[in-house]
């Protein structure tokens, strides 16, 4: 069996603020995940991160959360046009950044919905607080297309898409 | 090959009063740290000190943790390090804790972001599963990670392995 290896696919540091970050043409060769390491600085109180697959906005996405903002700690489940990204206690204050890490498990499977685990945290600033999210995308088609939407990703933002390849 | 191999240690007979990883490369994206910890003494503490920086300061950060029962979540301050539960003595034998650290952009002159997955395994009712969201506030990229336990020695057959993720 081979040795799984991180392959980065793409990656992307803004030079000026953007209202969405997107890796296309992913291609569906072999299997494996796709990991996603993010660190964003556009600020957004009691926002999340969102992430949609394939251009697809329709209400197909579906999720549970959990978070702790130091102080205090919620779950919930989520049925939206995307997936979250973290917790909904954890944005960054616009200097401080947020920190994210997905990872997209079987991106190029043709027979079965999408899962999704995530983890976000910003640890300094007004927005403070770690989350974890499991998620799934109800579509049975291979991702192509990793969009980060709804949210405007300041200067100095870095996505790395990676491809953990399994075979 | 984006993900490599930095260097593992493996703990031997008598234990060690640390584990530490030095010259790390500033060749890459990210650091991926993985820890499979026990302490000799009954200390509930494991310590990751970054560049043997001591300030009490520079280690902010934010826990999420479930033991089972009840979750909790707490800020991380005034610490010279983070700071994680371990496995100890006292717990099952042969039990060990696992944490899965991310230090995201680690050769930034910034300060830099660190996710933390970690959980203890010691088979007695105070078992915990955590989440922390830390920042390490020193502005040179990441070249130091020292390891240690609260009290006393990190036990035999712990291991810590450290790799990097290239963007080649």
């Amino acid at each position: 069996m081979p040795t799984p290896t991180y392959t980065l696919i793409d990656s992307v540091t803004l030079t000026s603020s953007a209202s969405s970050v997107t890796f296309s043409s992913i291609s569906a060769t072999g299997k494996g995940d796709l990991v996603l390491a993010v660190e964003q600085t556009g600020a957004g109180v009691n926002a999340w991160i969102n992430v949609r697959f394939n251009g697809d906005s329709g209400t197909n996405y579906y999720g549970v959360s959990m978070a702790g903002s130091g102080s205090s700690t919620q779950s919930a489940t989520l049925t939206q046009s995307y997936l979250a990204v973290g917790g909904g206690v954890e944005y960054s204050d616009g200097t401080n950044p947020q920190q994210a890490i997905l990872q997209i498990s079987d991106f190029s499977a043709t027979d079965k919905h999408k899962t999704m685990l995530s983890r976000s945290n910003v640890a300094v600033g007004s927005g403070v607080g770690t989350a974890a999210y499991a998620g799934r995308w109800a579509n049975t088609a291979a991702i192509t297309s990793v969009a980060f939407v709804n949210r405007t990703f300041a200067a100095g933002s870095t996505f790395f898409l990676y491809q953990l390849v399994s075979e | 090959m984006g993900y490599q191999l930095i260097e593992t240690v493996t703990v031997g007979s008598g234990g060690a009063a640390s584990i530490e990883f030095t010259g790390i490369p500033q060749d890459a994206t990210s650091l991926v740290l993985v820890i499979s910890q026990r302490n000799e003494t009954t200390s509930g503490a494991f310590y990751i000190q970054i560049n043997n920086d001591t300030s009490t300061s520079n280690y902010p950060g934010i826990w999420l943790e479930g033991n089972g029962s009840s979750a909790y979540s707490y800020p991380l301050t005034a610490n010279a390090y983070i700071r994680l539960r371990p496995n100890r003595s006292g717990d099952t034998a042969n039990t060990f804790s696992n944490s899965a650290i991310y230090f995201s952009n680690y050769t930034a002159t910034s300060t830099k972001s660190i996710s933390i997955d970690t959980v203890t395994e010691g088979n007695d009712a105070a078992e915990y599963q955590g989440i922390i969201a830390a920042r390490y506030l020193g502005t040179s990229g990441i070249s130091v990670v020292t390891m240690t336990a609260g009290t006393g020695n990190v036990a035999q057959h712990s291991t810590a392995s450290i790799y990097k993720i290239t963007a080649d």
